[in-house]
């Protein structure tokens, strides 16, 4: 009991993620009074009632998890069970419950936010330990804006009669208990008239003590399972699906466990970039015009900001493998910012869907020139573009060799690789593309074909009349009849790609490079692979198991592969910048950037994203760099940038970061938060621990460490009688954050 | 230049010193005043994304040019924009740039540039019947990546991942002072090109940003910079880590070698296009003007330009965007060493992807193969066409299809040419070129002695 008391009470020790939260809170009740205007409590009062109340959610949550990380004994589960999520309405000022993917997305678009799952319900009436199960009905009351459960059908009926709507079940649980279940006690609160579910005894008590009146327990539940998910792997995890872990998002983790957080993850969806460059273009007045950089900020607006981290770092992922790029030729901003909208809105979708939507992107078409491809002219020598045709094969989908499910190339009985496809097949295919130009104009009329009115947003339209009428080589001996609809012949194509053998390991593996690891053993691809087969349920190319399969992989998550020398993958530099600028928990003035080009390799990072150098992206998932790598027999991608010029342009770029706080400049200056490093600066191994802890998983090799404690101490702590002065402090923080961002501890993502 | 070639001893010296891994201690030779001015350098300008060499060069005679006109369609040049030129070698047809490469013509009827026609990846020389029929064919034809990656290694049936300018870099670099450092020098990035099995690429940034600017390795009271350089220093278990503090540290110590060689250079007479190429062109002529810092006698030269894959209907407008910015950088160059005095000892030469496709798509073109390329300066014998230039015919004999001429020259021949003129023996070139025996010939004869 002591010791119950005792870690409570460390929980509710003020830490800044708690603070954060009740100040987005208070923001969010000044909105609220604005609007609404109805309350009547006061500011003050509701304030400090909001500090307790805050403090304790954030408690209420670590704690159930470990509670719930106690039960040791599996129950017989006859079901499928699923996570019951939480999101909280700053709005409303109150909390809902969902099982559900489709309205758990729907809400976060609307404004609740995801507060993550500290139990699990059964997706339809099942068992557990032989306890039948009953539903879990959701009841809503638009008037005062709250929602209750209750498995109790004659308790449904009251509420229902005091105004509250049935919305039916949001999953089953048991109404009585067995070993392997927790209880849900039902808390309610008569100063925000609100509910919470919780799942033991301690925060039941704990929030009772804030106010709130314990109810019932209305039924018995599934805890999370495997939930504690220790802090250095929940930080690999955020490492490797994030644009950087944050003390908050790490707890997250470690409460969920990986496959829940991830699960919650893909239900998160974006912010529209095209939102963001039309509020751009708003503030520049009644003649504004895009901006070709509005794009890039859109992205580094999700980068830095969203919630919807593992959604980002998949869209960046699939730009680095189906390409556009700002660099040549130059692209519309609206263009740009479709293109990534499409990439996030299929990110965790089919990749047939995906395919399709890439290739009808009018900055696609342009891109690659499939847009205003059209039937040959055998009178004038004109043949369809190949281009498009090409990369979609090379690059988007198939590759140039076959492949086994591993990833490894297929070997003919002349000892060589195979070919995917032969010069015909381009043809086939470029013929197949043809007749396409951008959409809103009259697709009857051929004159239309040649000076179409540009739309750079919806997908391209089909010309019949200018698509190739004759048979079409597809791969593996397809063949498309002649005389089929544009439409047609598109569908068919892609079908036909989609269902190429190679596209499981082709693009299974560089999204383990691009997340995970650059040298996965042939295993981990084989499971990808067939993740992308088969997501379970016999969908092909599930883009969203394909993806858990990555980072859930035993490979992925085995801590112990850190020691392998040939393991792990350099951070792409990009992904270095938000690292740092994420871990600092950056702000702006006007809650924007102003990011743009960082593909300067002598003073920038020699890589800023939709500006590759070509369709072959930055780096190749082939690369190796002749030495050391290529002797131990492995690919680096990433090291393909990796020059003389670009490694010391970046340690310059990164220093001027730490230097300046932050990038840029003016009200959109993104500023990192050292407060508390400079803190705890005059502590030289607390000072070491908390940038190890933010940049590499808590760990150091012994001698970076030994490194920067030695730069850290033979920096003077004297002013302010001992305690250090503004700008000793500052030195030591320096140091030690530029030491550790050109430290292969941080470089390396292990 | 009489005394150009270096002596045949110290060939077979550099040979077994590659066998040690070793420099050749390089103070006797240098005592000799009159081998201070044996210098020679090949610059290979790469025009990536495959340039559009049907245009780069145009047959003006009527009939030839109504046989050009046709199938290029919008792509055609008018036959009176061309700017002429009568090279030698080909029976006195007459011929005109495209007119954008005014620099590069002018060079070309000073005798100072020459055309190569028709050059490609090649395994061995290759038939239109053998091309349809079992014929060793360079692999994965009009892809980009590969065909890049074969004209830098110049090994079309091999899976050798060097590139020749950096084998050729190998038979050399022991006669530089500074050996592997300023052998081959990039302002391209990472130059598979310059990738010797010994030497690697040191890549100069173009814009002459140079060093780190917080650190200070002689400084033993910048507590950061200390535990950086013991940072350095570390041995790494894994694998990736020990090469991210290779490159850094490397890149530090030769970067301060360079800031500290081009402190003092004066400024060229000559004015550099204001471009990449152009501002990569100013760099290798200043570091060509400081090779004696280096004790450099012998430099691979590496440059690139983006955006030659003009599919779209702005081929025309951004091919010759292109075009005048490469031939005023050779240009450039060629004049720049001309001030150093040293334009006979440098030859800059083309290299792409591979030519495009003949007749146009509509709007540009598409992936081709064989092309025809330039090599600029003052020991090139200019004013003249080498090799074979293909009969601009669809499904003519020249055509492997769609108007892509199959190559009557290989990369091997055209840089096995250079690599003579640049001092390696017979038998070094094979080494470099494996494959160059089974060609006519190693010297296509456009460079002098």
């Amino acid at each position: 009991m002591l010791q119950t008391l005792k870690s409570y009470q460390t929980f509710k020790t003020p830490r800044a993620s708690t603070a954060r939260a009740a100040i987005g809170l208070v923001g969010a009740y000044k909105q609220h009074r604005a609007t609404a205007g109805t309350s009547r409590i006061t500011y003050a009062i509701w304030r400090s009632i909001w500090w307790i109340a805050v403090a304790n959610v954030a408690t209420v949550l670590l704690v159930s998890a470990i509670s719930a990380y106690a039960q040791s004994t599996p129950p017989k589960v006859v079901g499928n069970p699923m996570p019951m999520y939480r999101l909280y309405s700053p709005e409303l000022g109150g909390h809902v419950y969902t099982n559900r993917a489709e309205g758990y997305a729907q809400l976060v678009t609307v404004g609740w936010k995801p507060e993550g799952s500290t139990f699990r319900v059964l997706e339809a009436p099942g068992a557990i330990d032989n306890v039948q199960t009953v539903p879990l009905i959701r009841l809503w009351n638009p008037t005062m804006g709250r929602h209750v459960m209750t498995t109790d059908l004659t308790e449904a009926n009251a509420f229902a009669s005091q105004g509250f709507n049935n919305e039916g079940a949001r999953g089953y649980v048991l109404p009585t208990p067995t070993a392997g279940t927790v209880p849900l006690y039902r808390m309610y609160s008569p100063y925000f008239k609100s509910y919470l579910y919780l799942n033991n005894e301690r925060d039941r008590d704990a929030v009772a003590a804030a106010g709130w009146t314990y109810q019932k327990i209305i039924g018995y539940t599934l805890p999370m399972v495997s939930v504690t998910v220790p802090t250095k792997d929940a930080a690999r995890l955020l490492t490797q699906a994030t644009f950087g872990a944050n003390a908050l998002e790490m707890k997250r983790v470690g409460q969920m466990g990986v496959d829940a957080w991830v699960d919650d993850q893909m239900l998160r969806p974006a912010a529209l970039h095209m939102d963001y460059i039309d509020a751009a273009k708003a503030r520049r007045g009644a003649n504004g015009k895009y901006e070709e950089e509005d794009p890039y900020e859109a992205i580094w607006q999700q980068w830095l900001w969203g919630n919807d981290q593992l959604r980002g770092r998949m869209s960046f992922a699939l730009s680095e493998i189906m390409v556009i790029s700002n660099n040549a030729p130059d692209l519309y901003a609206d263009a740009m910012a479709t293109y990534m909208d499409v990439l996030n809105k299929h990110a965790f979708g089919n990749y047939r869907e995906l395919l399709e939507a890439v290739t009808l992107t009018p900055v696609m078409g342009y891109y690659l020139n499939m847009k205003g491809s059209e039937k040959e002219d055998t009178k004038n020598k004109k043949a369809p573009n190949e281009n498009y045709a090409r990369e979609i094969l090379q690059l988007f989908s198939v590759g140039l060799y076959l492949l086994n499910p591993d990833g490894t190339r297929k070997i003919g009985n002349d000892g060589k690789p195979i070919n995917t496809y032969d010069e015909d097949t381009v043809k086939g295919f470029a013929q197949a593309f043809t007749g396409w130009n951008f959409a809103g104009n009259d697709t009857t009329l051929a004159a239309k074909f040649d000076r179409p009115k540009e739309n750079w947003v919806l997908p391209l339209k089909a010309w019949p009349s200018k698509h190739s009428t004759g048979t079409k080589k597809l791969l593996n001996g397809g063949m498309l009849p002649a005389g089929q609809t544009p439409e047609m012949d598109m569908k068919m194509a892609l079908d036909n790609i989609f269902n190429h053998p190679n596209v499981a390991p082709f693009i299974g593996k560089q999204l383990i490079q691009r997340f995970v690891t650059s040298n996965p053993s042939t295993d981990y691809v084989s499971r990808v692979s067939a993740a992308f087969e088969n997501n379970g349920k016999g969908v092909r190319g599930d883009l969203a198991a394909t993806l858990k399969a990555v980072l859930t992989d035993s490979e992925a998550r085995n801590v112990a592969k850190e020691n392998d020398p040939k393991w792990g993958k350099q951070r792409e530099p990009v992904i270095r910048f938000a690292n740092v600028l994420r871990a600092f928990d950056v702000t702006s003035k006007n809650g924007r950037n102003r990011i743009h080009y960082l593909d300067s390799a002598d003073d920038a990072l020699g890589q800023s994203p939709l500006l590759a150098p070509s369709v072959f992206n930055f780096f190749s998932p082939t690369y190796t760099r002749p030495g050391k790598l290529a002797q131990a027999g492995i690919v680096a991608p990433e090291f393909q940038i990796t020059n003389e010029i670009q490694t010391v342009g970046t340690a310059n770029f990164f220093y001027n970061v730490v230097k300046n706080e932050g990038y840029g400049s003016g009200d959109s200056k993104v500023k990192l938060d050292l407060s508390m490093a400079k803190a705890i600066a005059n502590d030289a191994v607390k000072l070491v621990d908390y940038m190890a802890g933010l940049f590499s998983h808590g760990e150091l090799s012994a001698a970076t460490r030994a490194q920067m404690l030695e730069a850290v101490n033979a920096l003077p702590i004297k002013g302010n009688n001992g305690a250090g002065s503004t700008s000793e402090r500052t030195a030591r923080v320096r140091a030690a954050l530029t030491l550790i961002l050109l430290s292969p501890d941080f470089v390396i993502q292990k | 230049m009489s005394n150009i070639q270096l002596p045949r001893r110290q060939f077979l010296l550099s040979s077994s010193a590659i066998g040690l891994g070793g420099m050749l201690p390089f103070a006797a030779d240098n005592a000799n005043a009159a081998l201070s001015d044996d210098y020679r350098a090949i610059v290979c300008v790469f025009m990536f994304g495959g340039n559009d060499a049907n245009n780069l060069i145009v047959p003006r005679d009527a009939a030839d040019y109504t046989r050009y006109a046709g199938p290029r369609g919008r792509l055609a040049i008018p036959r009176d924009n061309l700017l002429a030129v009568k090279p030698a070698n080909v029976q006195g047809r007459e011929f005109g740039f495209h007119p954008a490469m005014t620099g590069v013509a002018g060079l070309f009827n000073q005798g100072k540039a020459a055309v190569i026609a028709n050059v490609g990846t090649l395994a061995r020389p290759l038939t239109k019947a053998e091309y349809r029929g079992n014929g060793l064919k360079p692999i994965n034809l009009f892809s980009h990546s590969d065909q890049q990656f074969l004209w830098n290694t110049g090994m079309p049936d091999n899976s050798i991942r060097s590139g020749w300018g950096g084998r050729v870099g190998d038979k050399v670099y022991a006669g530089n002072q500074t050996g592997t450092l300023t052998t081959a020098l990039s302002v391209g990035g990472n130059a598979a090109f310059l990738n010797g099995d010994i030497i690697r690429p040191f890549p100069v940034s173009s814009s002459g940003r140079f060093g780190l600017n917080f650190y200070d390795e002689n400084d033993p009271n910048n507590a950061l910079s200390v535990a950086m350089k013991k940072m350095l220093a570390t041995p790494q278990s894994n694998v990736m880590g020990g090469v991210w503090l290779e490159i850094l540290g490397g890149a530090i110590a030769n970067q301060k070698q360079l800031s500290t060689a081009l402190a003092g250079t004066p400024p060229f007479t000559t004015v550099f296009p204001n471009s990449g190429i152009g501002d990569g062109m100013e760099m290798i002529a200043r570091l060509i003007s400081v090779r004696k810092t280096f004790g450099a006698r012998r430099q691979v030269f590496f440059v690139g330009i983006g955006g030659f894959d003009t599919h779209g209907e702005d081929q025309p407008q951004r091919q010759s965007d292109l075009l005048g910015d490469v031939s005023n950088a050779m240009t450039a160059l060629y004049n720049a060493t001309s001030e150093l005095g040293v334009a006979e000892n440098v030859v800059s030469f083309t290299a792409s992807d591979f030519s495009r496709n003949f007749p146009t798509n509509g709007k540009g073109s598409d992936h081709g193969w064989g092309a025809h390329h330039l090599v600029v300066g003052g020991s090139v014998k200019g004013n003249a066409m080498y090799g074979t230039f293909p009969q601009l015919l669809i499904d003519g004999p020249d055509d492997a299809g769609e108007g892509r001429w199959i190559p009557t020259t290989s990369v091997d021949q055209y840089a096995a040419t250079m690599a003579k003129w640049f001092g390696l023996n017979g038998n070094e070139v094979t080494q470099v070129f494996p494959n160059i025996g089974r060609f006519a010939t190693a010297d296509l004869g456009f460079m002098g002695p």
